[in-house]
């Protein structure tokens, strides 16, 4: 072989492994920065917000002149989104039932009224405002549930993304709160499981007097925060314990009895709160954090924000 | 003898790159297949602390707005919030924009620091501010990010753990688009944010506050500071942390307002990022790092703009390599791993010199006709560690980064690197010996600052 053709082989081979990468410097298909949401923050009312934003666009729509809008039925709007896209609103006064039980419903359901009872059991694969309070009466299923006033679940009630409720919450059948759940108030009667709960305060099982408790002569006061790579336990039977300030772990913390965490608790495993225990305080939101796991036991009361990535047990 | 000397130098540049390519391989593992640590960023905790966010600049009037704006937008509440840009010596119209921003919100309080006797660079601007700063977390953006809304909390609810010295966010280039280069620095950032910083992190090892999407306890440098000088005056206390504090209020008064003010960041050494991460670790503090909390930068768009940045990182990082290096092994504050990670991050910028004596040596000795070294089993070692490092840089480790970020198409860039690895290999080793000489000349070096190519909006 010249050494011509040798050099031209070499030549190739040498620039071969370059030969992708000028075609992408050319052709420029992937040369956008990383997405960041410069609006983004933590807000654990996003999914309603988003929601209702996007209920009153809708809504408001249904005003402009171009808006196609065909009504199905009395109560049954269809509002073209764009020319592949429609929307079907379904809308109920003072009542929500569907005309199946086992409905696979893909139309938004809106009730109006300011008590609102469940008349069948419910199950859609879209989401359900109530314009008022809600008392579920009935079993059910749907993809999310915006309530501007009070909810009564005395029925399963089953959610598989969020829940978003203006006012107070009470569970008292069992209940799944899907991935996120807004309340102003929750008091849980009933066992439940969820992700991430957000509620000014969340009052699990009977509620015990903390200030009965704090009448106490016996009250032991931590000031600090408490940090371990170990399990932490805190348990009291005679007294009350009151700790001002975090429990950090990198394994689990179970935190049972009279005690008082003034501060958030977050572990990199499990927690556990049960029989009487208090975190945070009144007109404060603070936090409870676990990767795997949160249980709650019989009665706890925490001011603010649970939020596991795995999964989250009320147990009553 | 000579000819013996440079054989063994040969073999061991071969062990060391190896070394770092165990490294990197370890973090590449890690963050592609194992359990991710999360930091404190959910917590929701309605009682945030006041914070201080300082902004360093200089002739930064084609970028001052935009951060501005952005952490106007914040949402941290502004009760908690000062907001302090450090006007050092600016000759365009940064001034004037501090001082309206400052009139419509009184939370933005402008240092301008004119004088020509002022100590000039980053690190003295910052000592300036961090004396008027009333935060007790201080947040430092350069001044061409822009944050997000919730950046701000994203990094201070972090400080609820009390071991937790400093915080460091993600920087993300946003001019990717413009040329060549920017888009290579777009690679190398995810690679090191992406993978690196947050399998550090994972480890357990020395995660690094980078001096811009970060914060730090301002109390707490000043008070390691402080039980440094207090060794030195009196000599007794042989622990660097665990002292009461009684103790430390008394020994305030051995430290002179000078000294106080060095106490934040030394003003000679240009890395005060990298020399803020040792100084905690040292000392029994962590460095946390969010990948979450990621934040848009604007990328050197030109050659000389990035030599001139690279070399600057270099000469500081050695200047804190020198400092740092012996108390980092005296510290009983850290495990062996920790000493080895921290020895291997500290001598980073000075590997890429050894490397280039590496390849000067192997010249030598090809041309003396001496490359039989022990064995062909070295020459093939020498191979695998050029070809895994050398040519692509920790290609494994940018290739899991661009996976994870979804990006597909720009990872077939990955073998320009090449020719980013001799631009740095050259340039790093510029920047040790400057950082060499400002040592043994005990000269400071001058503060480069970074071109901005953003248009004036």
């Amino acid at each position: 072989m010249s050494t011509e053709i040798l050099l031209l082989i070499f030549l190739i081979l040498l620039t071969f492994p370059f030969i992708p990468g000028i075609i992408e410097f050319i052709r420029k298909k992937d040369i956008q920065p990383l997405n960041i949401n410069l609006e983004q923050y933590k807000d654990p009312a996003f999914f309603g917000k988003q929601y209702k934003n996007f209920l009153e666009n809708l809504i408001g729509n249904l005003k402009k002149p171009d808006k196609k809008i065909y009504q199905i039925s009395p109560n049954t709007l269809k509002i073209e989104i764009s020319k592949e896209k429609f929307e079907i609103i379904k809308i109920y006064e003072n009542s929500l039932a569907t005309d199946q039980p086992e409905n696979q419903a893909e139309e938004i359901i809106i009730a109006k009224g300011e008590n609102v009872q469940t008349q069948t059991p419910i199950k859609t694969n879209k989401e359900i405002t109530i314009q008022g309070n809600l008392s579920v009466n009935h079993p059910i299923e749907t993809k999310a549930l915006l309530v501007e006033g009070n909810i009564n679940i005395n029925s399963n009630l089953k959610i598989n993304y969020w829940i978003h409720v203006e006012g107070k919450g009470q569970i008292n059948n069992t209940s799944i709160l899907g991935i996120n759940a807004f309340f102003k108030e929750l008091y849980i009667l009933s066992s439940c499981l969820f992700k991430r709960i957000f509620a000014n305060k969340i009052i699990v099982g009977k509620s015990s007097n903390q200030n009965e408790s704090l009448n106490k002569s016996n009250i032991s006061i931590f000031k600090g925060t408490i940090k371990a790579k170990k399990d932490i336990t805190i348990k009291t039977q005679d007294k009350k314990l009151i700790i001002e300030g975090d429990l950090i772990s990198d394994k689990s913390i179970i935190v049972e009895g009279d005690v008082w965490i003034k501060g958030n608790i977050f572990s990199h495993t499990g927690i556990v709160i049960l029989n009487g225990a208090t975190v945070g305080e009144e007109n404060k939101i603070k936090s409870v954090i676990a990767k795997k796991r949160i249980l709650l036991i019989n009665h706890c009361k925490i001011y603010g924000y649970l939020h596991t990535e795995g999964i989250g047990i009320v147990q009553i | 003898m000579v000819i013996l000397i440079l054989k063994i130098y040969i073999i061991f540049i071969s062990f060391l790159t190896l070394l770092y390519i165990l490294r990197h391989l370890i973090f590449t593992y890690n963050r592609a297949f194992t359990e991710q640590k999360v930091a404190y960023n959910d917590v929701i905790d309605s009682e945030l602390p006041y914070v201080s966010v300082l902004i360093p600049m200089h002739n930064e009037e084609k970028v001052a707005k935009n951060i501005l704006e952005a952490l106007i937008n914040s949402e941290y509440p502004k009760d908690k919030l000062e907001i302090i840009p450090i006007n050092d010596h600016s000759t365009d119209k940064t001034k004037e924009i501090l001082d309206e921003y400052s009139q419509k919100f009184p939370y933005i309080k402008p240092l301008h620091r004119l004088e020509e006797d002022k100590p000039r660079g980053k690190p003295a601007g910052l000592n300036e501010a961090l004396k008027i700063a009333e935060g007790k977390i201080v947040v430092i953006y350069d001044a061409d990010y822009i944050p997000s809304k919730g950046q701000i909390r994203d990094l201070v609810i972090n400080f609820l753990d009390p071991e937790v010295g400093a915080v460091m966010g993600r920087v993300v280039p946003l001019n990717v688009s413009k040329n060549l280069l920017t888009r290579m620095l777009d690679l190398e950032r995810s690679a090191g944010y992406q993978v690196d910083q947050q399998a550090r992190y994972n480890l357990d090892l020395i995660p690094q506050y980078g001096g811009t999407v970060g914060a730090f306890r301002k109390d707490l440098l000043l008070k390691i500071c402080k039980q440094i000088h207090s060794e030195k005056t009196e000599d007794q206390q042989k622990e660097y942390v665990n002292i009461d504090q009684d103790s430390i209020i008394n020994r305030k008064k051995l430290v002179s307002e000078d000294d106080e003010e060095k106490c934040f960041f030394d003003p000679i050494v240009l890395a005060e990022d990298t020399e803020i991460t040792f100084r905690f670790f040292i000392n029994g503090y962590k460095v946390l790092y969010i990948n979450k909390a990621e934040c848009y930068e604007e990328s050197p768009e030109d050659w000389k703009v990035r030599a001139k940045q690279i070399r600057r990182w270099s000469a500081g990082h050695n200047q804190v390599l020198f400092k740092y290096l012996l108390p980092l092994w005296k510290s009983e504050n850290l495990n062996l791993l920790q000493k080895m990670d921290g020895t291997l991050l500290l001598i980073i910028y000075l590997f890429p010199f050894l490397m280039l004596l590496g390849i000067i040596d192997s010249l030598i000795l090809f041309f003396l006709g001496e490359m039989e070294i022990l064995s062909i089993f070295w020459i093939l070692l020498a191979i695998l560690a050029y070809n895994s490092y050398g040519n692509f840089a920790p290609f494994f480790q940018i290739g899991i980064s661009a996976m994870i970020d979804g990006y597909q198409q720009r990872i077939r860039l990955l073998p320009f690197f090449y020719f980013i690895f001799l631009f740095n290999l050259w340039y790093t080793s510029l920047g040790f010996i400057d950082a060499l000489k400002s040592i043994l000349l005990r000269k400071s070096l001058k503060w480069d600052k970074t071109e901005r190519f953003r248009k004036t909006t």
